[in-house]
């Protein structure tokens, strides 16, 4: 026997009562006078066996009650009789990934998916614990009307989601329902890419047991983008939209940059694994983030007929470089302009005047444009270094020099991948230091370290090196990652970005340094906190924010193995799923039986609370002697 | 039955009405208007006196010169001889002093108004009365006599205080029967809350010497029905003992108890060929002094 409501047990004290009472009896307070003691007497001797064995039963009776009553309240469960279903835990999976938005015979499968949850949710009992897990990651326990809502505001999400990652969360919640019988049931359209592939590890239910129902439907044939491609990375303002496609029959497909079809045409059939080709031409009317999609025939398998692009369309960020910058630098950033990634500003870069063009200067140069400022190789130069600084309004100074020799490695929390010289030696380097300063906003970021000390430190208009690039301080130069370094710092940390990054619904990706938010496809800005986001659920376009200027575009799109139907089947879950047994039910209406079926015990609250009624029922005849527990008294 | 008769009112209203002295005398008249008797003093050959005429009175004893001469109506009385010595056993024992209801007259209340009005029925009928108080000990002794102020020693015995201390009867039956020396009645008025077995002994030696018995075994309801109430430690108020009860748990069985005891009573002491009756304290005198004269046994009460 187990309990739902176990510290009600405590209750048990109460049994107590009727003992203090009975004890109690014996410390009579009140005196009466009364003559006719000697019949009293008499009565006594003549009937106290059988007294005695009355309050003895009384007793019990009372502690029969009290016990019963409490082990009621304590809400017990035990394999014995009882009435209704057996209390369960119930995890309710609910796969609302893109693929359940299909349409079959004028029904979405994920409508399908949520009146099975509804039936479940309506069978459920005060004695259930209940809880919805999405695969986009939400949880919602509560009662049955909480749960319903929350069934019925769910709608099919944009992308796989993580069917995986909430079949493993619903195995923790129901371990938690004990002593209810925990069971999951997942409801999922069936798309095997949402179990993992052959080489992720099995998931361990630790022996709870696992019912997959998945309907059983013909698929409708379906029309999807596959991919699409930009050339070249910028437009100036030219470029070519490269698209791949399948479909059952030749289909229209469209280009569209903003809400303006820039080219259309029509696809041969093709199947999902040898999709075709499609290419055309377009051309940016203005410069800045370009938006767009390529679009297919509507068919029943709505989410994948489109697919969002962004591309540039502006020239190079424009680039001064100082000679104090060292030889170095100015080599990569002539590469850089060689092959069209940055343009060479007209003016010189160690005047004073502020300009929009990004900089390579000395620390020591007094300049108030986006700047990388490299640190000075003799160390007297740390003044005028400093000085600079100060002047420009950045809360960074430069201290003494350290001329061990360390290796450079990006700071904790960055992708290690966007960080190009890493490994990088050093053996001079200037200790960098940040200053509080009340007028200055921007606080900045440490992007590297060597010897656990600040290398490469940025704001929203200067980058600073801790070491001159300069062989005689680090060997960072010769590094193959020196010239992407120089592109990403001049072109993303301080020019106008030009960075695409694709992400499917949900994924969690780093942000360029620097970037503070999104701008929403309906314009709205949403700030960004730290560095990794997670990848909003609607495909779309989302432009990446530092300060007011847009330095790249989020394009989030459907994973493409979604839109693979031939790839259908629950069964695949019981290959995935260790440690239990994998039931697949077809049948809607087989989905609750197999749910309850999975629970032990039944709830005996009513049984006791029946006990308790008859053994006081009892103790009411016995204490007005109506009946007695003893055949005949015994006569003195 | 009237309204009027004093024999048939609740003897704690009768009680609050007057003294002991009076109540019996209201008590005696009712008992004998209720035995269709006039309450005289009794008729013998000796004429005694006059008296008015009352309802009921037999014509023959009617004075019919006086009525022709003075036009009014008188009976002659005439003088009875004594022919009865009676004595009266009246047990003061503390628990007589004990009464379950505060509206309600103590069993030794009770018993004292009607010993007297006893008495004084007997000694109308010119019969030599005495009494025997007694708890433990012999507390009061009144020897029988016809003599003119006998009723009024009798009246003033009743009425004085008794100590109130354990019960013995023997002793007081056994002076009881000293002082009536040839055989009379004998009335013992007790509620017996004492071991039968000596009492039973005395009676069937008094009863051996020729004389008459009447038990009368007083009680109070409560004694009999044990009223319903919370538990609680009950005490004897003649001695030390004490034992708690709860009356719901107890009570049918210390009523078949008590009908038990009673009952033995009543066998035991028929059994030595005297009479018993039982009264309880929230009846009428009457109906004590009915069964007095009714009860079972050898030899009913010379009542006129």
């Amino acid at each position: 026997m187990s309990f739902l409501a176990p510290f009600f047990l405590g209750l048990v004290a109460l049994a107590g009562v009727p003992l203090l009472v009975h004890l109690l009896r014996r410390r009579i307070t009140r005196r009466v006078e009364f003559p006719a003691l000697r019949f009293l007497q008499q009565t006594q001797r003549e009937h106290s066996r059988e007294r005695t064995m009355r309050n003895r039963w009384l007793l019990l009776l009372r502690l029969l009650a009290v016990l019963a009553l409490v082990a009621a309240v304590a809400r017990p469960i035990a394999r014995i009789g009882g009435a209704g279903h057996p209390p369960i835990a119930v995890a309710i999976v609910l796969d609302q990934s893109m693929s359940t938005g299909a349409v079959v015979d004028g029904q979405t499968v994920f409508s399908r998916l949520q009146q099975r949850a509804g039936d479940l949710i309506g069978e459920l009992t005060p004695d259930d614990r209940a809880w919805l897990v999405t695969s986009g990651g939400q949880v919602v326990t509560g009662d049955a009307a909480a749960l319903s809502l929350a069934v019925n505001e769910a709608t099919v999400a944009e992308g796989r989601g993580d069917l995986t990652g909430a079949l493993k969360r619903a195995f923790t919640l129901v371990a938690a329902g004990a002593p209810r019988e925990p069971v999951v049931l997942l409801l999922t359209d069936g798309q095997r890419t949402a179990a993992g592939g052959a080489t992720d590890s099995l998931i361990d239910a630790s022996g709870i047991p696992v019912v997959v129902h998945a309907p059983d439907l013909a698929l409708p044939p379906n029309r999807t983008v596959h991919s699409v491609t930009l050339s070249p990375a910028r437009w100036v303002p030219n470029g070519r939209v490269s698209a791949t496609l399948s479909a059952p029959d030749s289909s229209n497909w469209r280009v569209l940059i903003g809400d303006r079809t820039v080219a259309r045409g029509t696809a041969a059939a093709a199947s999902f694994t040898t999709p075709v080709t499609v290419d055309a031409g377009a051309q940016a009317t203005e410069t800045g983030w370009l938006t767009g999609r390529v679009e297919l025939d509507a068919d029943d398998f709505p989410g994948d007929n489109a697919r969002f692009f962004a591309v540039l369309a502006s020239a190079p960020p424009a680039v001064r470089v100082a000679p104090s910058a060292g030889p170095f630098v100015a080599a990569a950033v002539d590469a850089l302009v060689a092959d069209g990634r940055l343009r060479r500003d007209g003016t010189s870069a160690s005047g004073a005047s502020a300009t929009s063009a990004v900089a390579v200067i000395s620390a020591t140069d007094i300049y108030d444009g986006p700047a990388l400022r490299i640190a000075p190789e003799n160390p007297l130069g740390l003044v005028a270094a400093n000085r600079a600084l100060e002047l420009a309004g950045i809360p960074w100074r430069f201290g003494a020099a350290m001329r061990d020799t360390v290796q450079i490695s990006n700071a904790a929390g960055l992708n290690a991948s966007e960080f190009t010289l890493n490994g990088a030696r050093v053996s001079l380097r200037y200790r960098l230091s940040r200053v509080s300063s009340p007028a200055v906003a921007d606080t900045g970021q440490v992007l590297a370290v060597a010897g656990g000390a600040p290398w490469m430190v940025a704001g929203t208009s200067y980058v600073i090196v801790a070491s001159p690039l300069t062989l005689s301080a680090t060997a960072a130069p010769v590094q193959a990652g020196f010239v992407p370094w120089i592109r990403d710092v001049l072109g993303q940390s301080l020019g106008d970005g030009g960075a695409v990054i694709n992400a499917a619904p949900d994924d969690t990706i780093p942000l360029p340094p620097g970037a503070d938010g999104l701008e929403l496809p309906d314009g709205t800005l949403q700030p960004v906190i730290g560095n990794r986001i997670t990848v909003p659920g609607r495909s779309g376009v989302y432009l990446v924010r530092r300060g007011a200027r847009q330095i790249g575009a989020l394009v989030v799109n459907p994973e493409i193995e979604e839109s693979e139907v031939d790839a259908w089947g629950a069964g695949v879950w019981q290959q995935r799923v260790a440690g239990t047994t994998v039931q697949v039910i077809d049948s809607p209406g087989s989905v609750n039986s197999a749910v309850f079926r999975r629970s032990g015990g039944r709830p005996i609250t009513w049984p006791l609370i029946l006990v308790a009624v008859i053994a006081l029922a009892i103790e009411a005849l016995v204490a007005r002697g109506m009946w007695s527990p003893r055949a005949a008294p015994v006569r003195a | 039955m009237t309204p009027s008769r004093a024999d048939l009112l609740d003897p704690s209203a009768l009680a609050a009405l007057g003294n002991l002295e009076l109540v019996a005398r209201w008590v005696v008249d009712g008992f004998l208007t209720g035995l269709h008797r006039s309450p005289r003093k009794g008729f013998s050959v000796e004429f005694a006196e006059h008296r008015p005429y009352q309802p009921g009175d037999d014509l023959r004893y009617l004075d019919w010169r006086i009525a022709a001469r003075a036009d009014r109506w008188v009976v002659k009385q005439f003088e009875e001889e004594t022919n009865t010595r009676a004595m009266l056993v009246l047990d003061v024992s503390a628990s007589m002093r004990w009464t379950g209801a505060a509206t309600r007259l103590t069993k030794l209340a009770y018993a004292e108004q009607m010993l007297g009005a006893l008495a004084l029925l007997l000694l109308r009928q010119r019969d030599a009365v005495g009494l025997v108080r007694a708890d433990d000990s012999l507390r009061s002794v009144v020897p029988p006599t016809t003599r003119t102020g006998q009723w009024f020693r009798m009246a003033a015995a009743l009425a004085s205080p008794g100590p109130g201390g354990g019960s013995d009867l023997v002793p007081a039956l056994a002076q009881a029967v000293h002082l009536l020396r040839r055989p009379g009645f004998l009335v013992l008025v007790s509620d017996l809350l004492v071991d039968p077995e000596p009492v039973i002994e005395q009676l069937r030696t008094i009863r051996a010497r020729g004389h008459e018995v009447l038990v009368l075994h007083v009680l109070d309801p409560v004694e009999r029905d044990f009223a319903d109430g919370a538990e609680a430690l009950f005490t004897d108020p003649e001695s030390d003992d004490a034992m708690p009860a709860t009356p719901s748990e107890i009570r049918a069985d210390y009523q078949e108890t008590v009908q038990r005891a009673l009952a033995s009573w009543r066998s035991s002491v028929l059994q030595v060929g005297a009479r018993y009756a039982l009264a309880m304290t929230d009846e009428p005198y009457g109906m004590a002094m009915r069964a007095l004269v009714r009860a079972s046994g050898r030899g009913g009460m010379p009542i006129a």
